[in-house]
């Protein structure tokens, strides 16, 4: 059973030839270039003083730096409080949806049940309501629990969006079904064979899901703009957002804004590749 | 009994904060008002509106010609990015990290930052058009080509996600079947096509289901970019239903909307897995 | 930094759980609770990034009148104001004072989530106050029976001119004699990165206001006089002007920039005549550009010369528990020095014609604005649906600047569509 499990693990990276591995990297750096030269933009704009988006002529590099959008930030608004809300919802709503997906998509994937079919239709009937037109209703949902302008209102309706489940399952449902079965032969029981050979096996997907369950809290916008109302407790996104004030825009602080609030996340997107990789090294060393 | 004890934690969260909105929103189909004011039953009102509404059908096709460039494009592009990211030795952390940076970017930012790329007389792509055809590109201001630069802005940002599931599905792979296809003589290319795609119809199948829902759903960028303009090439299905639930003050109209949409949805992910299908 | 209010939510996570289980059977609203203090909250939308220190500034005055009431200072977001609002009153604790556009306020007046102040503003207490506010500025508080909130800041969509490139091309004093005049102007100024002239017209930048003085001047309007049906005819031939103007080349490419980057040019002087809003004045104040500029109106029409404005309103939600501290507040708001020294602060106009000889003293456009342009101002209809209105319609106008579509038709399309709406 774990030599099974074992061998599936085995990535396909058979040794690439020279020419394939230069055009890979010519690949990716087009994909890095693409991905940073907007940044420089704001990386620009964020260290001028200046209420233009542009000046004509040009001015790419500032002649003096100017760190007052940052001192600005950092002092007068509730920058330091919008990031630290977003990271603990994220990081709450993560780490619960992890759970609750993979323990459902195991059940979809691989265990025998009445009403298999209708659940699964029923979960991806609801993914197609649009979130916008979900807002209303929820909103007196939410209210009449009470937890209208708490944490509670951002982090549990992100819990009921399945499209994880079936990220999740489309990973599990490529394992073979021999696996399971040595498994119970063995006398293993359900929560074992998923929590030992399963969530070992869809590594890979589980990171995929997590960076894309953080990113999906990270970026919302519209619910936290109506469920929450204190500006102490708004995530990054309202809180940015909020910096426009009418008519003339401060370019330069709303740049420097969007620059600081993507430092964490690049560091948590790091920090949780990492994470997942030395796991698969010692599970493989542990074998 | 097992199985539905894996399901019971998901289907209790699903059903309140989807499910039951979800009725709620139905039912409101059948009302007016309802927010601010009490709601008043008006019957199938909305669902007829719906029918003369030009802008329905205008925004519907929007939105499926959005799809069409959209999902293709970025499909291709991060298929590409992801057997790059596969086959290199060293340093795809890195490439990882820097692909997935758009991805990461709230829709506010991801706009200013378009603000500055597509500006007329600085922006990194007119230098390079004007470098090319000497002429600046109008990207939002001509109604032929915004559809397809909201489109750009979305694959830009989705591009290191999908990147990312493809690479994880390409690495879930197992190794035999291509040391067999080596011993076999194929190259790379026909490996791609005749095993790494095959072997992927899962992950695929779940890709194309799941950007068709979210790209139907296209919103924040057309959004802060265009507000569905210039004269309604941008409208979106989503935009419209925003502006009437928000906007406008009409939650019952909103939520009508809402069940058209969701109804292309049905449609189109029904024919998806119907090609999609076992053909044994 | 905010772990109490974790730890708090988190309580109240774990107390709303068996709610959660159950789903949808326990419904019982949850009432604001009677406050029995006097603690309200304002909510604004921001004219400046300074603007909570601003707010601050009336709120210690306030303190010092009435120490026991404490002010809540709460932003929007302009963009999303909508949906904001829309949350706020959807509650059943919205904030206790609002400062709403006349574009908005209608709709929310209609929906009874505005509380008719009739009574407060007409009261003998009052009354001297009241006698301050012009009454084109109350008629925009007025709406079916009621009025919903005092009248206190405006913002004028003027033209900016470059004055050296009017010069050079020697037009300065005759540009806005006439249409003819205009289009002259524009065209003898365009050339060699200069535009001539440029208006928005994306639905998203709000461009119809730049288009009202033309509609105006020919004494049309949105609506007719008693709001019954649609009110353009007689708008066609300004709004043909409109189309020329971008069809003879002189503006810059339809739709290629947002009104913030054709101010970054106009800044840059390449734009001759801009159209703009007042509040960039302070901007042009703090960093001169390279050239003479001024502020300016658009050219006489049949029926006048006027320039268009947006005036905000304070109004009292209908939910509010504490009205009586609401109105307090908004007194206090509305009263010259305070509402003078905001003004001056963040370059809006006044509407109370007692300050305004005094203001702007080293400011020079804003005081030709304040003091020659607000009497001149012809603001909006404050239907229910006007938002509606112009957002539906407007469409038509982008369509029609980019040619094959004459001022007529344009006209003849937007009247159908805004009688469908009114129905």
């Amino acid at each position: 059973m774990w030599r099974l499990a074992r061998r599936k693990r085995n990535a396909v990276s058979l040794k690439p030839t020279l020419p394939m591995v230069t055009v890979s990297y010519g690949v990716l750096m087009f994909a890095a270039i693409i991905s940073i030269v907007p940044f420089l933009y704001i990386l620009s704009t964020s260290v001028k003083d200046t209420n233009s988006l542009f000046s004509y002529p040009p001015e790419w590099i500032p002649d003096v730096l100017y760190w007052g959008n940052y001192a600005k930030l950092l002092q007068e608004t509730s920058f330091l409080n919008w990031t630290l809300n977003t990271f603990m919802i994220g990081l709450a709503v993560t780490v619960l949806k992890l759970v609750i997906d993979a323990m459902a998509a195991y059940s979809l994937a691989k265990l025998q049940f009445a009403g298999k079919k209708t659940v699964s239709a029923v979960l991806l009937l609801a993914v197609a309501i649009p979130v916008a037109a979900l807002v209303i209703p929820l909103f007196f949902l939410v209210r009449s629990m009470g937890l209208l302008n708490t944490y509670w209102a951002l982090i549990l309706p992100a819990l009921a969006n399945p499209l994880g489940i079936f990220l999740l399952r489309s990973f599990i449902v490529s394992l073979p079904d021999d696996l399971i079965h040595s498994a119970r032969l063995d006398g293993a029981g359900e929560l074992k064979i998923f929590a030992q050979i399963i969530l070992p096996l869809i590594r890979s997907g589980l990171v995929v899901h997590a960076i894309f369950t953080f990113m999906l809290q990270y970026t919302n916008f519209l619910w936290p703009l109506v469920a929450i109302q204190s500006e102490s407790r708004q995530v990054l996104t309202v809180g940015i957002s909020s910096l426009k004030s009418n008519f003339v825009v401060d370019w330069g602080l709303i740049s420097a804004a969007s620059l600081l609030a993507t430092i964490p996340i690049t560091l948590l997107f790091i920090a949780l590749q990492r994470f997942f990789l030395a796991q698969s090294l010692s599970s493989a060393l542990k074998g | 009994m097992t199985a539905y004890l894996f399901l019971a934690p998901a289907l209790v969260f699903f059903g309140t904060f989807l499910i039951w909105p979800g009725l709620s929103l139905f039912v409101q189909t059948f009302h007016n008002g309802g927010v601010m004011s009490p709601a008043v039953f008006v019957g199938t009102e909305n669902w007829e509106r719906t029918f003369v509404d030009p802008l329905v059908l205008k925004t519907i096709w929007n939105t499926l010609r959005y799809c069409l460039m959209a999902i293709p494009a970025v499909f291709v592009i991060a298929m590409l990015f992801a057997l790059a990211l596969n086959s290199i030795p060293v340093g795809q952390t890195a490439f990882k990290t820097i692909i997935y940076y758009p991805t990461l970017q709230p829709i506010l930012i991801a706009a200013l930052m378009f603000t500055f790329v597509l500006h007329q007389d600085f922006g990194v792509l007119n230098i390079v058009m004007r470098a090319i055809t000497g002429e600046p590109v109008n990207f939002l201001g001509d109604e032929d080509l915004a559809m397809p630069t909201i489109a750009m802005v979305e694959v830009w940002k989705g591009m290191g996600f999908w990147a990312l599931l493809f690479l994880a599905g390409i690495q879930n792979l197992p190794r035999d079947l291509y040391h067999a296809a080596e011993l076999d003589g194929a190259g790379p290319v026909r490996r791609f096509f005749q095993l790494t795609l095959p072997l992927l119809k899962p992950t695929f199948f779940f890709s194309v289901t799941f950007a068709t829902i979210v790209n139907l759903q296209v919103f924040d960028s057309i959004f802060v970019l265009t507000d569905g303009g210039p004269f309604h090439s941008t409208a979106s299905t989503t935009w419209y239903i925003y502006r009437s639930l928000f906007t406008f003050s009409e939650p019952g109209y909103g939520a009508t909307l809402s069940f058209v949409l969701v109804l292309v949805v049905l449609v189109l992910t029904a024919i998806q897995s119907y090609a999609f299908r076992d053909k044994s | 930094m905010n772990i109490r209010i974790w730890a708090r939510s988190i309580a109240k996570g774990a107390l709303a759980a068996p709610a959660i289980v159950g789903f949808g059977l326990w419904t019982s609203p949850v009432h604001g609770g009677g406050h029995v203090s006097g603690d309200i909250t304002m909510i604004k939308g921001p004219h400046s990034a300074d603007e909570a220190r601003f707010e601050a500034m009336i709120i210690d005055d306030f303190k010092a009148v009435e120490p026991g009431v404490n002010v809540e200072f709460t932003t929007y977001d302009w963009a999303n104001m909508n949906a904001e609002l829309t949350a706020g009153f959807a509650s059943g604790n919205p904030a206790d004072v609002l400062y709403l556009v006349d574009l908005i306020y209608p709709n929310y007046a209609e929906l009874g989530a505005l509380l008719d102040m009739s009574d407060l503003v007409n009261s003998e207490e009052w009354a001297e106050e009241r006698a301050l506010i012009p009454e084109f500025a109350w008629d925009l508080a007025r709406q079916g029976e009621g009025t919903w909130g005092v009248p206190v800041l405006g913002a004028v969509y003027n033209i900016y001119i470059n004055k050296d490139l009017l010069a050079e091309a020697g037009v300065l004093d005759t540009w806005n004699n006439s249409y003819a005049d205009m289009m002259d102007a524009a065209k003898k100024t365009t050339g060699d990165g200069v535009y001539g002239f440029s208006v928005r017209s994306r639905t998203g930048d709000f461009a119809f206001w730049d288009w009202f003085p033309y509609i105006h001047n020919a004494g049309a309007d949105i609506l007719t006089d008693d709001w019954s049906g649609c009110g353009l005819w007689g708008a066609e031939a300004a709004t043909q002007f409109l189309i020329d103007m971008h069809e003879a080349g002189v503006t810059p490419p339809i739709g290629s920039m947002s009104t913030q980057e054709q101010f970054d040019l106009f800044k840059g002087g390449r734009i001759a005549i801009y159209h703009g809003e007042t509040p960039q004045i302070g901007e042009l104040n703090a960093n001169p550009p390279g050239f003479d500029w001024d502020v300016a109106y658009a050219p006489p029409g049949e029926h006048g010369q006027t320039v268009m404005g947006n005036f905000g309103i304070l109004s009292i939600a209908s939910a509010s528990p504490n009205q009586d501290a609401a109105w307090e507040f908004i007194k206090h708001w509305a009263s010259g020095p305070q509402v003078g020294r905001f003004a001056e602060q963040v370059n809006l106009q006044v509407v109370r014609e007692d300050i305004v000889a005094d203001m702007f003293a080293d400011n020079a456009a804003m005081r030709k604005v304040q003091q020659e342009f607000v009497p001149r101002v012809k603001g909006i209809q404050p239907h229910p649906q006007i938002l509606k209105i112009l957002q539906s319609i407007w469409p038509v106008a982008e369509q029609a600047y980019r040619g094959g579509m004459t001022g007529k038709q344009v006209i003849e399309r937007m009247c159908a569509i805004t009688d469908e709406i009114l129905g």
